[in-house]
């Protein structure tokens, strides 16, 4: 099953859009792909219950059941090795 | 495509001597409004969004903030540059508890997301390369406008 991963930032358009590029691209190499949706904060709690994987570089004031990875290491550079493999290991975990 | 993003000379500010944030903004935000880029409540929301979701980046040897707003105080893309004279503590994105002196601001004038991903991820790259940030952080206004032309509108990837 394909997942659905939710890419969030404060306004839904500038980090979230250079973090998902990132990580559409590192899935690919290894042959990872996914459906996903770009959101603003405030539209996490209409949202998570959908996604199985929540990649957000802002703080998430909401309680969700969806893992919820800090995108912020993407922005920076630091750590971003760590973040990806992180991420790609939960997208090829059996849903 | 490369290109729907503007950069003016007016726009970047260098030796900035700031109390605060609010004082920061709104001379960054001051060229953007003159020129129509923005709407008059920009600088105001960006402040008000910066206090709910920060933006500075805790990078390894320079801070660097992008502070932004919700599109719709925004008319054309656009980018305004500031480096300080003396380093303002900026919240840590994600991590609000935490905070970085910043000394270089790219505040982020940005309207849509499918236009702007190409300079968004130069200017991501540019964030993560030290030496970039240097040039940044020591270069003249001339040269800050030159160099940011470059590397956000051109393919190159050198920073020499």
């Amino acid at each position: 099953m394909t997942k659905n991963v939710l890419f969030v930032c404060a306004t839904g358009i500038a980090t979230s859009t250079a973090v998902a590029e990132k990580v559409i691209e590192f899935c690919k190499e290894y042959g990872v792909t996914f459906h996903y949706k770009q959101i603003n904060v405030a539209a996490v709690p209409a949202n998570w219950e959908q996604a199985d994987l929540i990649i957000s570089t802002t703080n998430v004031p909401y309680q969700v059941n969806t893992p919820i990875v800090n995108g912020l290491p993407l922005i920076t550079g630091i750590g971003e090795e760590k973040v990806l493999n992180e991420i790609l290991t939960i997208l090829k975990e059996d849903k | 495509m490369a290109s729907e993003i503007k950069i003016f000379k007016e726009a970047i500010h260098t030796h900035l001597n700031v109390n605060d944030k609010a004082e920061l903004i709104s001379i960054l935000a001051k060229p953007l409004l003159e020129k129509n880029y923005v709407t008059a409540e920009f600088a105001e929301k960006v402040l008000e969004r910066e206090e709910k979701f920060p933006t500075g980046l805790p990078l390894k040897k320079i801070g660097v903030a992008i502070p932004h707003t919700d599109p719709k105080y925004v008319l054309k893309n656009a980018i305004s540059i500031g480096v300080l004279k003396k380093p303002l503590p900026f919240k840590v994105m994600a991590s609000p508890e935490q905070s970085v002196n910043v000394e270089i601001i790219f505040l982020l004038a940005l309207n849509d997301s499918e236009k702007h991903l190409e300079i968004l991820q130069k200017l991501i790259s540019l964030i993560q390369n030290e030496k970039a940030l240097f040039q940044i952080l020591n270069g003249s206004k001339d040269e800050i406008f030159h160099f940011i032309d470059r590397q956000l509108k051109g393919g190159e990837s050198s920073y020499d």
